[in-house]
């Protein structure tokens, strides 16, 4: 069993606040993602979970026990750092078994424990090695193995990717995946990069500027985006955001898209489903998201789906898919189409757009309307 | 993994302590300073307040130890020789040390054994270069004679005991043990300077003179900055070295602040008038140092 | 730096004329630098007859240590006839603990300072700093009454106390800018891996910082075996470190003066700051400049 609960935290230094009102959950065995643009706090949190910085304010429970006084070595956590914090004047070995001997674990048994881990990670053959001696990825794995020779029942991962490259990044993705589910032991880990959150996480907290915009499982934070910042930030190629009027034709919401055909500017109505909850907000602007995913071409989807014409101002292959720039309400947006059936530029092409994933915000608090 | 009762009991002394060890580390050596530094500072302030002769007192009677200080031509003959000394010594430290470090800044190949003999001087105490000068300049035995002996029958060098020369005597002493030490300042600041810089220029058609004076000098100028607040702070603590070259003679003539103010406190029991002397070197160097200071640590703040 | 000499096109004869410039000028140089070393050293190694007879810059005729002799053991330094020997080990046991309790402070203190930012440690580091550049004049009166009061007057012990102190602003200013470039994720992991401050400092800082020791070791070596002032004012007769009774004994108007005898003592003097300097100029640089760009 370990589960962390943390209400109401909040930390500053000196004049800024860094954490602003946090309440957080992790439930037993899950893996947490904290996701959120550099200097959001992340690093902060993390480290007050860990006992590393004093709270200003809030309660931190582990299992249910607060430990808001509690040192970190009596916490039962281990963390992987960014840098890795390697020791740089002992060998491999004693890096992984420093933990153990300040427990006074016996040497002999500190041996074996040692052993164990490096086998698991497969860096046997570094033990005597010092950390100037290793390439980044075997650094990677040293801090990783630091961390499990203490078998704590929480992980903390502070960027522990960021500083690969792009393939051992993958790999090592894969590999913590592995030690996740082997372990099951709950994970709290820091990242920016959304396609490490998206694959690794059993639910993402996107933070902003102290505060947690979303907390949920990958799929609800991609689908069903709490508000614009949450929606811009995960996706890539990013959400498309188009300003519309709701109106109501013929008994039927929808949104007025302003286009352009042929060089010259139309506007498509696009019938909006379930719009019960949007009656109120008829004739009035709201924000339609729009992932390029969601407008792609006619041939490939269902034909029940609203469609539009427009013009294609210019392509971006990216081989799976190519992106059509078209233009929406003056701004460029992005369509998600099969390179097969991508226009040259300037042609006009036909777009279908699946408007049962589309998102809507208010325009001026920023929030999903739901 | 521990006993969860035995672990708050951990925390509540061993883990508390250990929160607050840094500061308990530094405070003994913190207030150590503050006492032998800032609280002696103090301390001398008042006893230059008072009449103090042979032994401090405490007995408060205002400024006459300055009024008479300043009247003193023992102590204005001390400072002028510490405009004159201070002004002479950064300026030709800074100089020698600058061109000495440029022409080793020219690969050149004995570069090692050079700037280990042009800095040497800087590891030898003040006492002992005054003693090497003093031997070398005495006008009956010293280089004077032998040149003389060597047929340069009129070559004169008699400053040492020349009362209105023997400061310069101190000067010469002083750069031939700090310019090395400037050398080394500006040599492993140059070898900082951005190499691309040199080679565009040089693209440009600059002559190696041009790119120093036009574009490696001026970009030094912290160092000279550092140089310049170094010397000046030796030079007004400077007290050993005319101790061992002229004791401050002939007469007075050579005597610094620092000399004035250990004959004052040591020799002549005047300890009032010694604490007001001090008082004044600490106000120069202050001078220096306070606006040097604050530009650092601002610059760091904003950097 | 990119030198004209490797680029296609540069005048060759000039530029040889300019090697030649430099190395002329470099060359005066080093004579002049090394000159006052080599008449104190080839006057200490001459009788005085062949000093009197004013050949200041000629080689000695022979090789004569008796004024070495002479100053090591058996000059008269006021009424003591016993040579530096005396002196000189009473510099050797002011400086060792001195420098050795002022690094380990300065150690402690600036890794405590630089590495556990807690709040106010960045005022009490400048206020400690200010140490270094205080003329030691202001302090030596009051200094002097303390040490008395602490019955340590006229001792090497005093002096011991005295060099700790002051020492304690250098030191902490190298030790703390030396850590302030260690990354402070390197004490959180320790943390979490259950070491405590001392622990940290102990097995993993100090392994760490070999490079700043020896420039503070080297740098608080040079400065209480040359030190001069403190030594002066605070003590007398035989607990006088080696400058004070260098300058004794040159100053010493007594006898006849025995050039030869002045020259070896001054080199006897200056000799464990020469060596330490000359087997690890490199640390000593170091240091210079640590010092000096101070903050
Ligand atoms: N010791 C400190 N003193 C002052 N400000 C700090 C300190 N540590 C962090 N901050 C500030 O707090 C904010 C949050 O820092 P934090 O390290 O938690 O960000 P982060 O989300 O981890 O960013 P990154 O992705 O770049 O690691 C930043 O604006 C940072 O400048
Ligand atoms: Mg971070």
């Amino acid at each position: 069993m370990a589960t962390i609960s943390i209400e109401h935290a909040s930390k500053s230094f000196g004049s800024t606040k860094v954490l602003k009102d946090i309440s957080l959950d992790v439930k037993d065995g899950e893996f947490l993602v904290l996701l959120g643009a550099s200097g959001c706090g992340k690093s902060t949190l993390l480290n007050i979970i860990a006992g590393l910085e004093p709270m200003a304010d809030g309660t931190i429970r582990l299992d249910g026990e607060v430990v808001n006084d509690v040192h970190p070595k009596n916490r039962d956590i281990a963390m992987v750092f960014q840098s890795y914090a390697l020791y740089p004047n002992m060998t491999v070995e004693r890096n992984i078994a420093f933990g153990l001997e300040m427990r006074k674990i016996s040497k002999a048994e500190r041996k074996a424990t040692v052993r164990e881990v490096a086998s698991t990670l497969q860096i046997e053959h570094l033990l005597s090695r010092k950390p100037s001696q290793l390439s980044g990825g075997q650094r990677q794995r040293v801090a990783m193995g630091r961390a499990l020779v203490r078998r704590p029942k929480i992980f903390l991962f502070d960027e522990p990717l960021s500083n690969l490259d792009a393939k051992l990044r993958g790999e090592m993705r894969t590999e913590i995946k592995k030690l996740h589910q082997t372990l099951k032991a709950t994970m709290v880990y820091v990242t920016h990069d959304q396609i490490e959150a998206m694959t690794l996480a059993d639910r993402i907290a996107i933070m902003k500027d102290g505060e947690i915009q979303q907390i949920g499982t990958p799929q609800e934070i991609y689908s069903k985006p709490a508000n614009m910042y949450v929606a811009g930030f995960v996706g890539a190629p990013p959400m498309n955001f188009v300003e519309v009027d709701l109106v109501k034709r013929e008994e039927q919401l929808g949104a007025i898209l302003p286009a352009v055909l042929k060089g010259e500017p139309v506007d498509h109505f696009l019938p909006l489903p379930n719009s019960k909850h949007l009656e109120a907000r008829e004739n009035t602007k709201v924000i339609l998201g729009l992932r390029p995913e969601i407008i792609t071409d006619s041939t490939s989807t269902h034909s029940s789906a609203p469609e539009i014409e427009c013009d294609v101002e210019f392509l971006e292959p990216t081989g799976a898919d190519t992106l059509c720039i078209i233009r929406l309400n003056g701004h460029p947006a992005k369509a998600r189409v099969s390179p097969l059936f991508a226009c040259p530029p300037g042609e006009s092409m036909r777009f279908t757009l699946d408007t049962h994933r589309a998102c809507l915000f208010d325009p001026t608090t920023e929030q999903a309307i739901t | 993994m521990s006993h969860p009762q035995q672990r708050k009991q951990q925390m509540s002394v061993l883990d508390r302590l250990q929160r607050y060890l840094p500061q308990l580390v530094v405070a003994p050596p913190f207030l150590l300073l503050v006492f032998f530094v800032y609280g002696f500072i103090a301390w001398t302030g008042i006893i230059s307040l008072t009449n103090s002769r042979m032994l401090p007192t405490f007995d408060v009677q205002g400024i006459q130890q300055y009024v008479r200080l300043l009247a003193m031509d023992r102590w204005n003959v001390a400072f002028d020789n510490l405009l004159i000394f201070g002004s002479l010594y950064i300026l030709f430290s800074i100089t020698i040390g600058c061109v000495l470090a440029v022409l080793l800044d020219q690969r050149i190949r004995a570069e090692g054994a050079l700037r280990t003999i042009y800095l040497y001087p800087m590891a030898i105490s003040f006492i002992v270069t005054g003693t090497a000068w003093k031997w070398i300049l005495n006008p009956s035995l010293g280089i004077e004679s032998y040149m003389q002996k060597l047929g340069w029958e009129s070559f004169q060098f008699d400053w040492i005991v020349n009362r209105d020369m023997a400061i310069y005597v101190v000067v010469i002493a002083a750069v031939w043990q700090a310019s090395g030490f400037v050398m080394a300042l500006f040599l492993s600041a140059l070898r900082t300077v951005d190499e691309d810089i040199i080679r565009a220029a040089h693209l440009d058609g600059a002559s190696t003179t041009r790119i120093y004076f036009g574009i490696i000098l001026p970009s030094l100028r912290p160092v000279f900055l550092s140089a310049f607040v170094i010397l000046a702070h030796l030079s007004i603590k400077s007290f050993d070295l005319v101790v061992a070259l002229t004791n401050g003679g002939p007469g007075y003539s050579s005597t610094l602040p620092a000399n004035f103010m250990y004959e004052m406190a040591f020799r002549r029991n005047q300890i009032g008038l010694g604490a007001a002397s001090a008082m004044m070197m600490l106000a120069t160097v202050a001078a220096i140092i306070v606006p040097y200071l604050y530009s650092e640590l601002r610059a760091k703040r904003h950097g | 730096m990119a030198e004209p000499k490797t680029l296609p096109g540069a005048n060759g004869k000039r530029h040889l004329l300019g090697r030649l410039f430099i190395w002329t000028l470099l060359l005066a140089a080093a004579v002049l630098y090394l000159g006052p070393i080599y008449v104190v050293l080839s006057t200490s190694l001459k009788d005085l007859a062949e000093i009197r007879a004013g050949a200041l810059l000629d080689l000695p005729h022979e090789l004569n240590f008796t004024a070495w002799r002479e100053a090591w053991s058996s000059a008269c330094i006021g009424v003591r006839c016993e040579g530096l020997r005396p002196y000189f080990l009473n510099s050797v046991i002011m400086s060792v603990p001195s420098v050795a309790i002022s690094t380990l402070i300065g150690a402690l203190s600036g890794y405590a300072l630089s590495l556990f930012r807690f709040r106010g440690a960045n005022i009490i580091f400048a206020l400690m700093l200010f140490g270094c550049f205080i003329p030691f004049q202001i302090v030596i009166l009051p200094m002097a009454q303390t040490l008395g009061f602490l019955g340590v007057a006229n001792s090497i012990t005093g002096l011991i106390v005295v060099h700790t102190i002051y020492g304690i602003s250098f030191t902490t200013l190298f030790f703390r800018n030396y850590y302030v470039s260690v990354p402070q994720e390197l004490v959180r992991a320790a943390t979490m891996d259950g070491a405590g401050f001392f622990r940290i400092f102990w097995h993993i800082m100090l392994p760490l910082s070999v490079p700043i020791i020896v420039v503070s070791v080297i740098w608080q070596f040079t400065q209480v075996w040359n030190e001069f002032l403190f030594g002066a004012s605070f003590t007398s007769g035989g607990s006088q470190p080696v400058t004070v009774a260098l300058n004794n004994l040159i100053n010493s108007t007594t006898s006849v003066k025995q050039y030869n005898v002045d020259m070896a003592a001054a080199l006897i003097a200056a000799a464990p700051t020469l060596v330490v300097y000359i087997i690890a100029g490199r640390f000593f640089v170091r240091g210079l400049t640590a010092g000096a760009v101070k903050g």
